[in-house]
C-alpha cells in the first residue's frame, strides 16, 4: 500500500515539473515575442550599432534555443535578471511583495472558509429551509458580482461613506478587512456550494442510514459521521481555490492599492519591466502547481479509496 | 429532523423545479432578448453620441437623483452620457459571449473528445495542457498579451478561450470515458465502425448536453472576466467602451459620481444573474446530473 502511494506521489511530481516547465517555456515565448527590451531602455540618441552592441553583450543575438537553454538555466537558479524600474534583482522584488499577498489570500480564505462550511452545513441538513435559501441565493449572487465592483461598492459605503474602515493601502490591522472580504466572497459562494452537496450525498449514504438506525442522536450522526465524510472532499477546493484567490488577488490589490503581488505585476507591465513580470508570472505558477501537488497528495492520505486510481 | 431518508431526492428535486421553471424561463428569456436587441441595435438607439463632449454639462446626476431628463443615468467627468455609453458597452460584452464560447467549445470538447476516446498518450498530452492552463492563471496571460499587443478585444478573447477550453475537456473527456464502457459503443467498434463515425455519429450525440449546459454556464464568465479584464486596463483598448473600463475611469470619481461605478456594475450583475438563472435552468432540464459541473 504503501510503496503505491509513493508511486502516486512521484507521478503527480512529474506531471506537475512538465506543467511548470510548459510554463517556464510560454513565458520565455511571450517574452520574446514581445520585442527586444533594448529599444525600450536605450536612450533616444543611442545608435543602431550601440544597440546591436549591447544585444550582443546580453546575447539576445543567440540563436533562440541557446537563450531558451539559458532562460532555464537562470530560471532554476531563480535569476530573472535586474528590475528595469527597481535596478534590484527581479527576484528580491517580488520576494518582497510576497509576504503582502499571502497574508491576505490566507485572510480571503479564512473568510472563504469560515463563512461557506457553516453555511453549507445547515443548507444540506435543513435542505429547503430559510438558510438554505439565503445560502443559494448569497450563491446565485456571489456568482454575478464582480470582485472589483463589489470592492469599490465597499469602499463607497464603509470607507467613504461611513469612514468606519481604510480605503486602501496596507495601513493599521483593519486595513486588510476590505480586500479579504472582496477576495473571499467568490470563494466563499463556491465553498458553500461544495459543501452543501457533499453534506448532501453523504446524507444520502448507506452508514449515515445504519447510524441513525443503532439509535445515534442526530447531532452526533451529523458531527461524526457525515461532516468528516464531507469535508475530504472540500479539502480538494482549497486546492483549486488557491488559483482563484491569486488572479483575484491581482484585481483586488488594484482595487484597494495593496502593495501585493498582484499589484506590481500590473505596475510592471505599465512600466514594461519586464524582468519582474516574468519573475512575477513564473513564482505565481510554481506556487499554485505547488499547492496542488500537495492537496491531491493529501488527499490520497486522507482517503485510502482513491490511492489506486492516481495517474 | 426532516431529512428525506428513503424518498428519491433527485425525484423531489424535478418536482419542486417543474413549479418553478416556466415563469423563470419565460423571464429569463426575455432578458436575454433584450439583452442582444440593446447589442445590435445599439449604436442606432442611444439618446446621445457617447463619445461626446460636454464641459459644461459634466457630472450631472441621473434623472432620478436629481439631474435633468436629458441625462437619465447622468453624465461623467467630460459631461459624456453614461446611458448611451452603457448601451455601447453591451456590444463589447456580447461580441466577447458570441467568440469566446464557441471556439472555447469547439476547442475544449474536441480535446476533452479525443483524450477521453483515444487515452494513452493522446490523453496525457491533452491532459498536461489542461493542467498548464489551471497553472497560468488568465489574467497573466491577458497581462502579457497586453504588454505584446497593447489591450485589444482580440488577446480578451484569446485569453477567455484559454481560460475556459479546459473546463469542457475536463467533462467531456470523463464522460467519454464513461461512455465507451456502454453497450451501444462497443456495438459500434465490435461490427468496425471507424474512430471519427463513432465520435460523430455516436459519442457527439450523448455529449451534447452536457456541452450545451457548459456552454450557457460560462456565458456569465466571459461577461465578468472581459470587464475584469478592461478594468485592469489589460482587456479591450483604450477608446473602446466596455463596462468593465467604464468603472475603471469612474474609480476615482467614486465619492463624488456614484453613478459612474454603480451603474455599469449594476448592467454587469444583471447579465451575468440572468444568464446563471438561464443555465441552471437548461441545466435541470438537461441534466440533473451535472448539479456541480461548475
Amino acid at each position: 500500500m504503501n510503496s503505491q502511494l509513493a508511486s502516486a506521489a512521484v507521478s503527480r511530481l512529474t506531471r506537475s515539473i512538465i506543467v511548470v516547465f510548459g510554463v517556464v517555456t510560454i513565458v520565455f515565448l511571450m517574452s520574446r515575442a514581445t520585442g527586444d527590451p533594448v529599444s525600450f531602455l536605450a536612450p533616444i540618441e543611442t545608435t543602431a550599432a550601440e544597440i546591436e552592441e549591447i544585444k550582443d553583450k546580453l546575447g539576445l543575438n543567440d540563436p533562440l534555443i541557446e537563450q531558451y537553454g539559458r532562460f532555464l538555466g537562470d530560471v532554476v537558479q531563480l535569476d530573472f535578471g535586474t528590475s528595469f524600474r527597481a535596478n534590484r534583482p527581479a527576484t528580491d522584488v517580488v520576494r518582497e511583495r510576497v509576504v503582502s499577498t499571502v497574508l491576505l489570500g490566507v485572510a480571503a480564505l479564512i473568510f472563504a472558509f469560515s463563512i461557506g462550511i457553516p453555511l453549507g452545513i445547515i443548507a444540506a441538513v435543513r435542505r429547503g429551509g430559510v438558510v438554505d435559501l439565503i445560502a443559494r441565493i448569497f450563491a446565485l449572487i456571489g456568482q454575478a458580482v464582480p470582485n472589483f465592483w463589489l470592492g469599490l461598492m465597499l469602499i463607497l459605503f464603509l470607507a467613504v461613506n461611513f469612514d468606519w474602515l481604510p480605503t486602501g493601502g496596507r495601513v493599521g490591522n483593519t486595513s486588510i478587512i476590505l480586500p479579504a472580504i472582496t477576495l473571499g466572497s467568490f470563494p466563499a459562494a463556491a465553498v458553500m456550494r461544495f459543501t452543501r452537496s457533499a453534506m448532501l450525498d453523504t446524507l444520502q449514504q448507506d452508514y449515515i442510514r445504519t447510524a441513525r438506525a443503532k439509535g445515534l442522536t442526530e447531532g452526533n450522526v451529523i458531527r461524526k459521521h457525515a461532516l468528516r465524510n464531507s469535508m475530504l472532499a472540500v479539502v480538494t477546493l482549497l486546492g483549486l481555490q488557491v488559483g482563484t484567490i491569486l488572479s483575484g488577488s491581482i484585481v483586488v490589490e488594484t482595487v484597494f492599492a495593496w502593495p501585493g503581488l498582484g499589484r506590481l505585476i500590473i505596475q510592471s507591465i505599465i512600466a514594461t519591466d519586464f524582468p519582474v513580470v516574468q519573475a512575477a508570472v513564473i513564482m505565481t505558477s510554481i506556487w499554485i502547481v505547488f499547492v496542488n501537488f500537495v492537496v491531491d497528495v493529501s488527499y490520497s492520505f486522507l482517503d485510502p479509496r482513491i490511492r489506486t486510481g492516481a495517474g | 429532523m426532516d431529512v428525506p431518508v428513503l424518498s428519491d431526492p433527485q425525484q423531489a428535486r424535478r418536482r419542486r423545479l417543474r413549479v418553478r421553471s416556466p415563469k423563470t424561463f419565460g423571464f429569463t428569456v426575455g432578458f436575454l432578448v433584450f439583452f442582444v436587441f440593446i447589442g445590435l441595435a445599439g449604436p442606432s438607439i442611444t439618446p446621445d453620441d457617447p463619445n461626446a463632449l460636454n464641459l459644461v454639462g459634466r457630472l450631472q446626476p441621473p434623472s432620478f437623483d436629481g439631474g435633468t431628463s436629458e441625462h437619465l443615468l447622468g453624465t461623467d467627468e467630460l459631461g459624456r452620457d453614461t446611458l448611451s455609453r452603457l448601451i455601447h458597452g453591451t456590444r463589447v460584452s456580447l461580441t466577447a459571449i458570441v467568440f469566446v464560447i464557441p471556439l472555447a467549445t469547439l476547442i475544449g470538447s474536441l480535446a476533452g473528445l479525443l483524450a477521453g476516446w483515444f487515452g494513452g498518450w493522446t490523453s496525457r498530452v491533452i491532459m498536461a495542457l489542461v493542467d498548464l492552463q489551471l497553472a497560468l492563471p488568465a489574467i497573466l496571460v491577458a497581462v502579457f498579451l497586453a504588454a505584446i499587443w497593447g489591450p485589444s478585444l482580440r488577446n480578451v478573447v484569446i485569453v477567455l478561450v484559454f481560460a475556459l477550453w479546459a473546463t469542457w475537456a475536463r467533462i467531456v473527456r470523463g464522460e467519454t470515458l464513461a461512455l465507451k464502457e456502454r453497450e451501444f459503443i462497443i456495438a459500434a467498434r465490435t461490427i468496425g465502425a471507424s474512430d471519427p463515425r463513432i465520435m460523430i455519429r455516436h459519442l457527439l450525440p450523448s455529449l451534447l448536453n452536457s456541452i450545451v449546459i457548459l456552454a450557457t454556464l460560462n456565458v456569465a464568465t466571459v461577461v465578468i472576466a472581459e470587464a475584469g479584464l478592461s478594468f485592469l486596463g489589460v482587456g479591450v483598448a483604450q477608446d473602446t467602451i466596455s463596462w468593465g473600463a467604464m468603472i475603471s475611469q469612474g474609480r476615482d470619481l467614486l465619492s463624488v459620481a456614484w453613478w459612474l461605478v454603480t451603474v455599469p456594475g449594476i448592467a454587469i450583475i444583471s447579465v451575468s444573474l440572468v444568464v446563471n438563472i438561464f443555465g441552471d435552468w437548461m441545466r435541470d432540464f438537461l441534466d440533473p446530473t451535472l448539479r456541480n459541473a461548475r
